[in-house]
C-alpha cells in the first residue's frame, strides 16, 4: 500500500509553481524562469506568469533563455528549451 | 490515467540489481534538498530492504559552528544589526539562537538575497550579513562584498566534507548522490579525487530514482565515478564566472563544521584586501569572551549528518526535539534532515 501511495505522489504530485515561491528561502533550491528583459545585469524573469527581478552577474543568458534562479541569482542557463515545475 | 512506465521501469531494475548485489548498501544523499524529495515522495519505500538512503553535511545550518552563531548573537545584542537566510534564525547557539536575540529587542532581519541584505544596508548601515552555504550560495556573497556588505563569512565547500565522510571508519558509505546546485557552479572535477561510486543528481523524484540505479550498477560493477545525471544544469567545467567572482574575493581555509570538527580547506575567508568587510575582525573587542560552545546533551546531529544514524534513531527525535523547539540544528532547516524526517513521521518513509 505504502508503495502504492509513493508511486501515486512520484506521478501526480510534483510540486506546483505557486509551493516553489512558498519554498524559496529554501538555500540550494533553484527555480526555472525564462528571461523576459535584460537590463544590465538584472534581468527580469518570467515564473508561469509571475514577474520577479533576478542578477544575471554570472551568466549571460539572451533574452527567452530558461533560467535556473537561486537566491536572487541566475546561476546556469537550462540546456533545453523547455522549463519544469521544478529542477 | 496515465502510467509512467519509466518511473516504474526504473524501480523493477534498481531492485534486480539490489538482488545481484545481495549486501546492505549505504547511499547518502548529499543534499538537503535532495533529503526533501525522499522524504516527500516516499522514495525510500520504493527501494528494496538491503538499499539504505541516509542524509548528509549538505545543510548549511546544520553544519554553521556554534561560535558562529554566538557572535552574530553578541552583535545584535551590542546595537549591530544582523541580517541571514531565514533558516538560520531558529538555530540554538550556546545561548540563544538570533530569533531569540530578536525577540529581546535586537535587531535581526531575514533576507531571501544579499540583494536584499545590501537594500537594507543602506538604512543600517552597519550592518552585517550572515553568510552561509555552499558553493552555490558563495557567489551571491561575493558580489555583495565588493558593493560593501559586511559579513560574518561561514561559506563551506562540499568535496573536502565528502572526503572526511568517506575515510570515516564508523561510516561505510557506498556512494553519493552528489548534489545538483553545488556542481552547476563547481563542475565534476572536484569530485574525481573522492574515492566512491557518485552520481551528480537532479530534484525531480524520477532523477533521484534515476541516479540510484545508476549508482546501484557502478557499485554491482565495483566502479567508482562521478557520473552526471543533471546535464540540463551542470557541465564538466561548472560555472567559471562564478568560481572567478568567489575566487576574486575569498580564499580557502580550514574550517569548522558543527558536530564534525575542523575540515582542512574546507571553508572560506576574505582576502587581505577585503578583510575590511570581516565583521569578526571589526568588531573583535565585542567578540571577546564568547560562550565555550556545548552541544545539548543526548543530540545526535553529528551522527545524522554523518550518515551513522537516521533522525529516529536519535532519542530526543519528536520527545524532547521538534520544529517549535529544536535541541540541534537538524531540526531547523527547511533542508535539515531531522526536521524532514519530522514533518512527514507519519509517512513511515522519511
Amino acid at each position: 500500500m505504502i508503495v502504492i501511495t509513493s508511486l501515486y505522489f512520484l506521478i501526480h504530485k510534483k510540486p506546483t509553481f505557486n509551493n516553489l515561491l512558498i519554498e524559496y528561502k529554501i538555500m540550494c533550491l533553484a527555480i526555472p524562469g525564462k528571461v523576459i528583459k535584460i537590463d544590465d545585469d538584472n534581468a527580469t524573469i518570467d515564473y508561469n506568469g509571475i514577474t520577479k527581478q533576478a542578477k544575471i552577474t554570472i551568466i549571460s543568458p539572451k533574452i527567452g533563455d530558461y533560467v535556473l534562479v537561486h537566491a536572487g541569482f541566475a546561476i546556469e542557463i537550462l540546456k533545453k528549451d523547455r522549463k519544469d515545475d521544478t529542477i | 490515467m496515465p502510467v509512467d512506465t519509466d518511473t516504474e521501469n526504473i524501480i523493477s531494475e534498481i531492485k534486480e540489481i539490489a538482488e545481484d548485489i545481495n549486501r546492505p548498501v549505504k547511499i547518502m544523499e548529499v543534499c538537503g534538498t535532495h533529503t526533501q524529495t525522499i522524504a516527500k515522495y516516499g522514495i525510500k519505500t520504493l527501494l528494496p530492504e538491503n538499499i539504505q538512503l541516509v542524509s548528509g553535511p549538505g545543510c548549511p545550518v546544520c553544519v554553521t559552528p556554534q561560535r558562529t552563531i554566538d557572535s552574530a548573537v553578541r552583535l545584535a545584542q551590542n546595537g549591530i544589526p544582523i541580517a541571514t537566510y531565514g533558516d538560520m534564525l531558529k538555530v540554538p547557539g550556546t545561548e540563544m539562537s538570533l530569533e531569540v536575540a530578536k525577540e529581546n529587542g535586537s535587531k535581526v532581519f531575514i533576507v531571501e538575497s544579499t540583494i536584499d541584505a545590501l537594500k537594507l544596508k543602506t538604512e543600517y548601515p552597519n550592518l552585517v550579513f550572515l553568510a552561509i552555504g555552499f558553493e552555490t550560495t558563495t557567489p551571491m556573497t561575493a558580489w555583495a562584498v565588493k558593493n560593501g556588505l559586511d559579513i560574518i563569512c561561514a561559506h563551506k565547500t562540499i568535496p573536502e566534507a565528502m572526503n572526511v565522510i568517506v575515510s570515516n571508519q564508523d561510516n561505510q558509505i557506498d556512494g553519493f548522490l552528489n548534489p545538483g546546485h553545488v556542481s552547476a557552479i563547481i563542475g565534476t572535477r572536484p569530485y574525481r579525487d573522492i574515492n566512491a561510486p557518485q552520481v551528480i543528481a537532479g530534484f525531480e523524484p524520477e532523477d533521484v530514482l534515476k541516479s540510484i540505479l545508476m549508482l546501484l550498477k557502478q557499485i554491482n560493477t565495483d566502479r567508482k565515478e562521478v557520473e552526471n545525471n543533471y546535464t540540463k544544469i551542470v557541465n564538466d567545467d561548472g560555472n567559471k564566472k562564478a568560481r572567478a567572482l568567489t575566487s576574486s574575493i575569498f580564499e580557502t581555509c580550514d574550517s569548522e563544521w558543527r558536530g564534525i570538527g575542523i575540515i582542512k580547506d574546507s571553508g572560506l575567508k576574505l582576502k587581505k584586501q577585503y578583510q575590511n568587510h570581516d565583521a569578526m575582525e571589526k568588531y573583535r573587542e565585542l567578540l571577546k569572551d564568547l560562550p565555550e560552545p556545548k552541544d545539548n546533551k543526548g543530540c545526535r546531529c553529528a551522527d545524522v549528518i554523518m550518515g551513522v544514524i537516521e533522525p529516529k534513531k536519535c532519542p530526543l527525535f519528536s520527545k524532547v526535539c521538534t520544529p517549535d523547539n529544536p535541541t540541534g540544528p537538524c531540526m531547523v532547516g527547511t533542508e535539515s534532515a531531522c526536521k524532514i524526517a519530522y514533518k512527514y513521521r507519519g509517512d513511515d518513509n522519511a
